[in-house]
């Protein structure tokens, strides 16, 4: 047998039995949320120099949720993008990859699917786990940097999950993570196994922070209306001594008009609205030290947050 | 020496092993039949491409005509030297037990293959000459009839009374009972035994035949005995092969008879169906060729004289040489009806049109190119309905014929194609668009029919398959899957018109998937295609 006849036979047994075509594969792919998927979606995409206050102060409360949740789902993307690594079982990892911004560094996904009888068809469980390592040190092991879960419900990617961003624990083990300024852990959780969705994100912020952390809750309705409740915890409130946490209600309709209430929750004392319409342009403005008050109330489209 | 394409021999021979009751048979006379025929000869020969066809047609001659009933013949394809001692041994009993019952007793023993050195060759095993002719020598029957085609079978026949003669002679007017022994070789000592296309079987056994079939019925008295046989048989024998490459081929025979009558192998009275030479036919050699493509018999026919001949009911085509053309057609012979050949039926026809030499084109290396399409699907449900669902393909292929040996086929072959599909995973359908690229090597083993105008083949494939499959939902990446596939190939190739044909086939493929788990799947191919001879 000649040199090139091994060669050959060689390269036709490296290409046979192999291959990344799987169902099964896709039950772990369509466990994770896609980019996007859990954002809160205001109807209007601008912000004008005349938009209403709490309009703009939510739009950019959205913006930062979004954020925040493209964080964790952007470090999944390889699951989605990539087929696994290996398969053990009702086990899929991909990875380790290096980690190309943080040389010396690796990372993998893990993700485990566990029969749960009590999970609606087809009633299994997913976790999953993205973990790194220092591999410039021998003996390194991988630790968490986000955990999450996700159970299956009215079809793909749809259903409920958590999902847990570990960044103090990172950064106690040396990984590199000032991209995530002064952020200790940022726990989420929602469900999109049909409307409303719901989205839960609670940030919690080092010890150093101005700010302890906050709290987000989104809701979304079919017709285009949604929700969000905000509340942020901080050391002091400029102009309002003792004052640690506000929180807003901010509400709005398929349409674009919306309401945005504050309040201090210690209490559960009115401190301002804001009304706009679809032009996101103030209808009714009413602060409680009286400033810039103008409007009434009937041209809102909500009324008073319970 | 010519070698044609190696040819099942016609299956339709056993249709007639029920019409056997002859004059000869009903009498207390009863015969009995050893036909043994083997290509392969072992080690140092080339396998024959008709040895194994001549034996079932002359096989199907004593049957149909020569008044042994099936059940007194044993007719060994391709087995060695043990199993025919073994059949020998088997009619040997049977022989005794008929002469206990007063029955007079025939023996004949055909052989057709090779000899080498004072040997059969019957494929690894051997059988000499010599003992052989003791064996008969020593039987039981009271007429021994051995007749031999193979190379240098005159040896056989030396000794006391071998000729290397045109004819011999039994007086038939004696009235004391026949007993002895006669062998017939088709060959001299020193001579090979030649085959020839054209003639679609051995010289020697082909003439034999086609003589016992009628046309060496030179008496005209409607049966043809041995010597009438062994006279057409020599003559045509020696006749055609005199200008061959390997130079005349001359029959012997040698005969210890006691006794004046002649045997009388075939008896034509014993059979309704036949085709008839009128004498206003032109004069000639017709030849007609059964639904299988070979020669079922050849008819001498001299001017102002008619011609019949025993044939079973079937379609024929009929081919007579002229110097410049060939004049061919076909006939019927219906069910216990003689035929008359009418020359007015017969057209004009190039030689490229011989419906025999077609048998000479497919001996040597042929390559043909074919295009069609395919359908494939697994067999298993869930794996079609949701891994790979059916898919059409547009395939080529590239198919070599007697390349290892004769009647072999190798073949590669690429494919392509795609189709639709969905699965449905978390309740969720998914579509995809599912394609597939396989190439493939074939080896198979074919039986031309109709002169090579329909073959069917039969064999083994190894296909590589690169599946994958690209779903609309583009956040899920694209999958794919490769691997190796052995299966069965069966198809058939029917010649068209020029060097144009049609192909079908079907393939049956063992596939294991390895990628969740492994799992052995199995699909099915089929296809259809027009192929080219190139």
């Amino acid at each position: 047998m000649t040199c090139k006849t091994v060669k050959a036979l060689v390269l036709l047994a490296a290409v046979a039995g192999c291959g990344n075509y799987s169902n099964e594969d896709l039950d772990f792919q369509l466990a994770l949320p896609e980019d996007g998927e859990l954002d809160a979606k205001l109807p209007q995409a601008l912000t004008l120099d005349n938009s209403a206050e709490y309009y703009t102060q939510t739009r950019k409360v959205v913006t930062t949720f979004n954020g925040c949740a493209a964080a964790l789902t952007n470090l999944v993307d390889h699951v989605r993008s990539y087929p696994p690594t290996s398969r053990n079982g009702a086990e899929r990892t991909w990875g380790p990859f290096s980690d190309d911004k943080h040389p010396g560094w690796q990372m993998r996904v893990v993700m485990v699917r566990s029969a749960d009888p009590a999970a609606p068809a087809p009633g299994f469980v997913i976790a999953y786990r993205f973990q790194i390592r220092n591999a410039s040190q021998s003996g390194s092991a991988f630790f968490d940097f986000l955990t999450g879960s996700y159970t299956s419900s009215g079809g793909a990617r749809r259903g409920q999950g958590d999902m847990h961003l570990l960044v103090q624990d990172a950064r106690v083990a040396g990984y590199p993570v000032a991209d995530f300024g002064d952020l200790a852990k940022l726990d989420l959780n929602y469900d999109t196994s049909g409307y409303p969705i719901t989205v839960e994100m609670t940030i919690a912020n080092v010890a150093t922070a101005d700010s302890p952390g906050a709290t987000y809750g989104y809701t979304e309705s079919a017709d285009g209306s949604g929700a969000l409740v905000f509340d942020w915890s901080t050391k002091a409130v400029p102009g309002a001594p003792g004052v640690t946490d506000i929180a807003f209600t901010s509400r709005w309709l398929g349409s674009g008009a919306g309401r945005a209430d504050a309040y201090l929750p210690t209490g559960n004392v009115a401190v301002g609205t804001d009304c706009w319409g679809p032009d996101t342009v103030a209808d009714y403005v009413w602060r409680w030290d009286g400033q810039g008050n103008t409007g009434s109330p009937d041209l809102c489209a909500f009324g008073a947050p319970n | 020496m010519s070698f044609a394409g190696r040819h099942l021999t016609r299956a339709g021979a056993a249709l007639f092993l029920a019409l056997l009751v002859t004059p000869a048979a009903a009498s207390t006379q009863r015969r009995f039949a050893l036909v043994a025929g083997n290509d392969t000869g072992g080690p140092d020969t080339r396998p024959l491409v008709f040895a194994a066809q001549d034996a079932r047609r002359f096989h199907a001659v004593l049957t149909e005509l020569g008044g042994v009933a099936p059940a007194d013949t044993e007719l060994l394809i391709n087995q060695n030297a043990d199993q025919l001692l073994h059949s020998l041994d088997s009619l040997e009993s049977r022989i005794a037990e008929a002469q206990r019952r007063g029955q007079s007793t025939i023996l004949i023993v055909y052989y057709s293959g090779h000899a080498k050195d004072g040997e059969l060759r019957l494929g690894d095993s051997r059988l000499s000459f010599a003992a052989l002719k003791s064996r008969l020598a020593a039987a039981a029957a009271d007429i021994r009839v051995g007749i031999f085609d193979s190379c240098h079978s005159g040896m056989i026949t030396r000794g006391k009374g071998a000729r290397r003669a045109p004819a011999f002679e039994i007086e038939a007017t004696g009235s004391q009972e026949t007993r002895g022994l006669v062998l017939l070789s088709s060959a001299s000592a020193d001579e090979e035994a030649q085959e020839s296309d054209e003639v679609g079987g051995s010289y020697f056994s082909q003439y034999l035949v086609s003589g016992l079939r009628g046309d060496a019925d030179l008496s005209r008295d409607r049966r043809v005995t041995l010597s009438e046989a062994y006279a057409y048989a020599y003559a045509r024998t020696v006749a055609d092969t005199a200008e061959s490459a390997a130079g005349a081929q001359h029959p012997t025979f040698s005969f210890d008879l006691k006794g004046n009558a002649d045997l009388v192998l075939t008896d034509l009275t014993s059979r309704r169906e036949g085709l008839y030479v009128p004498a206003s036919a032109p004069a000639g050699t017709y030849y007609f060729i059964d639904a299988s493509g070979s020669i079922a018999a050849e008819v001498v026919k001299p001017a102002d004289a008619d011609r019949q001949i025993a044939l079973p009911a079937g379609r024929y085509r009929v081919r007579r040489r002229l110097a410049d053309r060939l004049r061919i057609g076909e006939i019927r012979v219906a069910e216990g009806q003689v035929q008359t050949l009418d020359e007015s039926s017969l057209r004009d026809a190039p030689f490229a049109d011989d419906p025999v030499k077609g048998r000479s084109r497919e001996a040597g290396v042929a390559v043909n190119l074919s295009v069609g399409a395919t359908v494939q699907a697994f067999f298993d449900a869930p794996t079609r309905d949701g891994l790979f669902p059916p898919a059409g393909l547009l395939s080529a292929e590239v198919q070599v014929r007697n390349f290892f040996r004769r009647s072999w086929l190798m073949a590669f072959d690429v494919a392509a194609g795609s189709a639709n599909g969905q699965v449905t995973r978390l309740d969720t359908p998914l579509p995809f668009r599912f394609s597939e690229f396989t190439g493939g090597l074939s080896l198979a083993t074919e039986w031309p029919l109709w002169n090579g105008r329909l073959v069917p083949y039969t064999g083994l494939r190894l296909a590589y398959l690169l599946l994958s499959r690209k779903f609309e939902d583009r956040t899920i990446p694209d999958q794919f899957f490769s691997t190796f596939s052995p299966g069965l190939v069966a198809g058939l190739r029917c010649q068209l018109w020029g060097g144009f044909g049609a192909q079908a086939r079907a393939r049956a493929h063992y596939l294991l998937y390895n990628v969740d788990q492994n799992r052995s799947l199995g699909y099915w191919e089929l296809s259809a295609g027009l192929s080219y001879d190139l």
